[in-house]
């Protein structure tokens, strides 16, 4: 795929990966910004290339999962957060509270309460509304673990938000 | 089971979402923050490295030969009988601790 392309479908898919970026970040609007161009520059740079086994916006959501999951690891980038020294953007704000309506924080809270292959699963089919096969592809998982997932999960919604639906 | 009220709520929640998102083109060209951690990381382990390579080690202490060496207790065998008289206290006049003159019969 050309450049031009590529930036095309990233421009494209930018609003869904941005919110996707935001979850695998646990919705620090920073880090996910990081993440996102790191993932952007990665694609854009050819040290991930898309080779057509799945849908462009699968395989861009799960370059963003491993490219949070990357930083995630890097133990002196939370060493020098977590001390204040290197990221003076923490005063800014960085968690993202735009959408703090009474249901939307119901939603994040209980969220929160599942497990993070449940909140995974939750968020790519029924925020980014994909199929449970193609957030199996995203997760890296096989699709009936995704779908045993995806089944629990929403169970453990329903319960949690017995009062909000 | 009905999903609907799910599938409202995340939407909802997408829809509010929507319009913080950063723009593309800016978040692209936006200057990467400067990564001080890695190269610092990498110029101590760099340091380290030519530390332990070149540093001189210390040399060691001259070896002293097995006819003029001395044990570090050698003094305690150069104590003569005398001095260790004289080291002793004193437990009264002499004649006290004296044979008596006279045997019991």
């Amino acid at each position: 795929m050309e450049e031009a392309e590529l930036r095309s479908q990233l421009e494209q898919h930018h609003p869904a990966a941005y919110g996707w970026a935001l979850h695998c970040c646990g919705r620090d609007t920073v880090d996910a910004e990081d993440v996102l161009q790191t993932a952007y520059l990665k694609i854009l740079s050819g040290r991930a290339r898309f080779s057509g086994h799945s849908s462009f916006r699968t395989w861009l959501f799960g370059v963003i999962r491993y490219t949070a999951a990357d930083q995630r690891r890097a133990w002196w980038r939370r060493l020098l957060r977590d001390s204040g020294w290197a990221d003076q953007r923490q005063a800014d704000g960085r968690h993202d509270d735009s959408a703090s309506d009474g249901q939307t924080v119901k939603l994040r809270d209980a969220m929160t309460e599942l497990s993070g292959r449940q909140q995974e699963v939750l968020h790519l089919t029924f925020y980014q509304q994909m199929t449970i096969e193609e957030a199996a592809q995203v997760m890296d998982v096989s699709v009936g673990s995704a779908r045993t997932h995806y089944e629990r999960g929403k169970a453990r919604m329903r319960h949690l938000l017995n009062g909000a639906l | 089971m009905n999903d609907a009220p799910l599938h409202a709520l995340f939407s909802r929640t997408r829809g509010r979402e929507a319009a913080d998102v950063p723009d593309f083109h800016m978040l692209l060209a936006r200057r990467r923050a400067v990564n001080v951690a890695g190269p610092f990381m990498a110029l101590l382990l760099l340091a380290l490295a030519a530390f332990t390579t070149f540093s001189v080690p210390e040399p060691p202490p001259p070896a002293v030969s097995l006819t003029e060496w001395r044990s570090p207790t050698a003094f305690l065998l150069r104590t003569t009988d005398e001095s260790l008289w004289r080291d002793l206290p004193s437990l009264g006049p002499s004649m006290h601790f004296s044979p008596p003159d006279k045997e019991i019969p």
